[in-house]
């Protein structure tokens, strides 16, 4: 946010370091960690109450492609998490609209750069109306031994997934964490656990925004859930189904057969009765 | 014939008085050429006032779209209450286009016809635009309703109408014409439907629902007038009839509903083209929006650009294209060009990223030639006394193909994606160029009346005329 100084919008910054969140075994499980927000600071009147933001982590011990939309590919070596807001007061904004500023942090020394693939395919059957993956990478170069975060440009504005209650979900382009100025919350941050040296490895940050011009923003449904994959490894491809090909080839392969046969049928009549000769009356008598 | 007029007949008259009569002297301004109808000069003016027929309902029509979001707030309803204004249109109009065909041919005429059916579209506006000033949906189903049964049947007059006057001429041109129009009339009223509801807004009626009515009702003057274009068309043809001594329909071609089905197979090949066709243009628009937002990261406003290229285009296009066929004839051969460009506008879409502008430009040119090409070859198929029955089947059966289509392309893109339905559109489109060669191939076995060049077409029609000449000499 620092990084694209924009004026005319008014902005309101939630920090998670403010945030308190209800107790986690109530929801979890073995494979799911749910994560309910019970409030968090208040910035300018309003806050965060009751359940506004919910984190699921779902973890997986095989691999198989997500039964919700959007259908992510995972595998064993993938977590795949909802981001979802719901029911929050936006006080006097009448068309709010939300961004996640994202870090990512890798293992290796800080100078590794990293960088985000995105791909565009002519497929769609998984995702209806989503034609691009994207992928951050840790390791650019070297995928199969780094980490990923995994996502599809789309959120849905309803409980209910649907092609009908999707928006697109836009990132701004890696920045450094020291020119966004998100330093010091690394340093207070759930990570400072895991990488206690932290301020030497490799990370980069990025603003996730969720929306698109004409959607209505957030205050239309007062929903957006967004889902993502982390991971290590090489990041799992979507690959053209078999039904796909089955489909296209039958519904296309069929017709161009029959009309080859066809052709082919035409011309040898046409070589084998050879008629030549029109008799005049005969002629006339196709005029009406 | 009495002996006392066999007598007094020349044995060898000239060919001007084979004629039973006399001509008919055209005095003062009817005598001009703009009036005669042996001359082209009037048949166009004609055009003209045909192509206003069903302008109304084509701006009528679409009032739902242009005032969508005003429509839905004034009125309180949800989104599935607002399709229904289509629906009440669509739905009926799988059966009633054929009924209104077969009262054109067997009952009304096409004159009458036109004019009532004229009749039910400002009737139905009417109501439409009452039921929004009085706040009742269910007054606005019944005027979409009746608007429906004058709507698309005054479509099939409106075709007799051309075949009418135009057989052997410029049909092919007419017809594309008539669908510039049509195009025309939906995009007036999308551009100044809104403008004109902001301006009766400043009149600080009470509720928007009031204001909405008002809207309708300056709708319905359209439809007015389109009425009165039926007036005057009825009234040019009756004299055309007189001045021509075009032949009525005498009694032994009694029409009857059972005719239907010994019509030939050539013009089912033909419906079923017509509906392979236009099912995999129109319901593919109406989802175009989103699939070009998505895929090729369009702005919405661009992207809204990008869908009405087709309608834009083929406004332009049908009756420059229209006037082609009309050249060169080989009517078949166009229909199966303009499904193969088609077919190849959709794979390029699906299959590439190619810039959709190149895909829906040459879809539109494409839909222009088949437009163009296809309705003109019903006349060389059926009589002409049964010409309304015929053009009420095809809009049937082509209404009931999009009313289901459309149900099932939506539900085909949010199961299964986009690039399934276009696959699936390829695959209608293939049986409707399946459906093309057949056509052809039926009609080469038979004498290939249908795919004739213009040249052909008028070296016959002057040898029927030279028979019909001698014919009278010989009575």
């Amino acid at each position: 946010i620092n990084l694209h100084h924009i004026n005319s919008t008014k902005w309101r910054v939630y920090d998670f370091t403010e945030f308190e969140w209800q107790d986690i075994t109530t929801w979890s499980s073995n494979n799911l960690i749910v994560m309910k927000v019970k409030t968090s600071g208040e910035v300018m009147d309003a806050a965060f109450y009751n359940e506004s933001l919910v984190l699921q982590f779902h973890m997986f011990d095989h691999s198989d492609r997500s039964k919700e939309l959007p259908h992510l590919l995972y595998d064993a070596d993938s977590t795949q998490f909802d981001f979802t807001l719901q029911d929050i007061d936006t006080g006097n904004y009448s068309s709010a609209r939300w961004g996640l500023e994202t870090v990512l942090l890798g293992s290796d020394k800080k100078t590794t750069g990293m960088h985000i693939e995105t791909k565009k395919s002519i497929d769609d059957e998984y995702t209806p109306g989503v034609f691009e993956m994207s992928n951050w990478l840790t390791r650019p170069g070297n995928e199969a031994n780094g980490g990923y975060l995994q996502w599809k440009p789309v959120c849905y504005l309803k409980p209910g997934r649907a092609r009908s209650v999707a928006t697109k979900v836009d990132y701004t382009n890696l920045a450094s964490t020291s020119d966004v100025n998100v330093d010091t919350f690394l340093q207070s941050s759930i990570m400072y656990s895991y990488f206690p040296d932290i301020m030497s490895v490799s990370r980069s940050a990025t603003n996730f925004t969720f929306g698109l011009e004409s959607d209505g923003g957030f205050t239309k449904t007062n929903f957006t859930s967004w889902t993502a994959q982390l991971g290590f490894g090489a990041p799992p491809e979507d690959k053209v189904s078999s039904l796909v090909v089955g489909v296209i080839s039958a519904g296309l392969g069929l017709p161009v057969i029959l009309i080859m046969f066809g052709g082919l049928f035409v011309i040898i009549k046409k070589k084998t009765s050879k008629e030549g000769y029109t008799d005049l009356d005969t002629d006339r008598s196709n005029i009406q | 014939m009495t002996d006392s007029q066999s007598e007094k007949k020349p044995l060898l008259g000239a060919v001007n008085e084979g004629d039973d009569g006399e001509e008919e002297v055209l005095e003062g301004c009817g005598g001009t050429m703009a009036c005669n109808p042996h001359r082209p000069l009037h048949r166009y003016l004609v055009l003209a006032i045909m192509c206003f027929l069903s302008f109304g309902s084509y701006f009528c029509y679409d009032n739902p779209a242009a005032l969508q979001d005003t429509m839905i707030k004034a009125l309180d309803i949800s989104e599935s209450t607002f399709m229904g204004f289509y629906s009440w249109y669509s739905w009926p109009n799988v059966i009633l286009c054929f009924f209104g065909g077969f009262l054109i041919d067997r009952v009304f005429g096409v004159r009458m016809g036109a004019i009532i059916f004229s009749l039910f579209v400002t009737a139905g506006q009417v109501l439409f635009a009452a039921g929004a000033l009085v706040n009742h949906v269910w007054l606005m189903n019944v005027g979409r309703f009746v608007f429906g049964i004058g709507g698309e049947s005054l479509c099939v007059a409106q075709n007799t109408y051309a075949v009418k006057w135009f057989q052997g001429k410029e049909l092919n041109m007419v017809f594309g014409l008539q669908l510039s129009f049509s195009r025309v009339g939906s995009t007036v009223n999308m551009n100044i439907m809104q403008p004109i509801y902001q301006w009766i807004t400043g009149f600080g009626f009470k509720n928007d629902y009031t204001d909405l009515g008002v809207v309708l009702m300056i709708g319905a003057i359209m439809c007015v007038f389109s009425l009165f274009c039926a007036l005057a068309l009825s009234f040019f043809d009756k004299r055309a009839d007189r001045i021509l001594k075009r032949a009525a329909v005498t009694s032994d071609e009694q029409i009857r509903i059972t005719d239907v089905k010994d019509f030939p197979l050539t013009f089912w090949l033909l419906s079923i083209i017509c509906v392979g066709y236009y099912v995999a243009v129109f319901p593919f628009i109406g989802l175009g929006l989103v699939f070009f937002e998505m895929k090729w990261g369009f702005e919405p406003s661009l992207a809204n650009n990008v869908n009405s290229l087709v309608y834009i285009i083929s406004a332009v296009a049908s009756p420059v294209f229209g006037f082609l066929i009309d050249r060169t004839g080989r009517n078949i051969f166009w229909v199966i060009l303009g499904t193969v460009c088609t077919i190849g506008c959709h794979a390029l879409l699906a299959f590439t990223f190619l810039n959709p502008y190149v895909g829906m430009s040459c879809m539109g040119l494409a839909y222009s030639i088949l437009a163009s090409a296809l309705w003109p070859i019903a006349s060389q198929i059926v009589r002409n006394s049964q010409l309304g029955t015929a053009y009420g089947i095809m809009q049937a059966i082509q209404n009931l193909g999009l009313a289901v289509i459309a149900i099932a392309a939506g539900a085909i893109v949010d199961s299964s994606g986009y690039l399934i339905l276009e696959v699936f559109f390829l695959a209608c489109l293939c049986v409707a160029l399946i459906a093309a060669v057949m056509l052809y191939l039926v009609d080469a076995s038979r004498g290939g009346k249908l795919n004739r060049s213009a040249k052909e077409r008028k070296r016959l029609a002057a040898l029927k005329e030279e028979e019909e000449e001698e014919k009278k000499l010989l009575d």
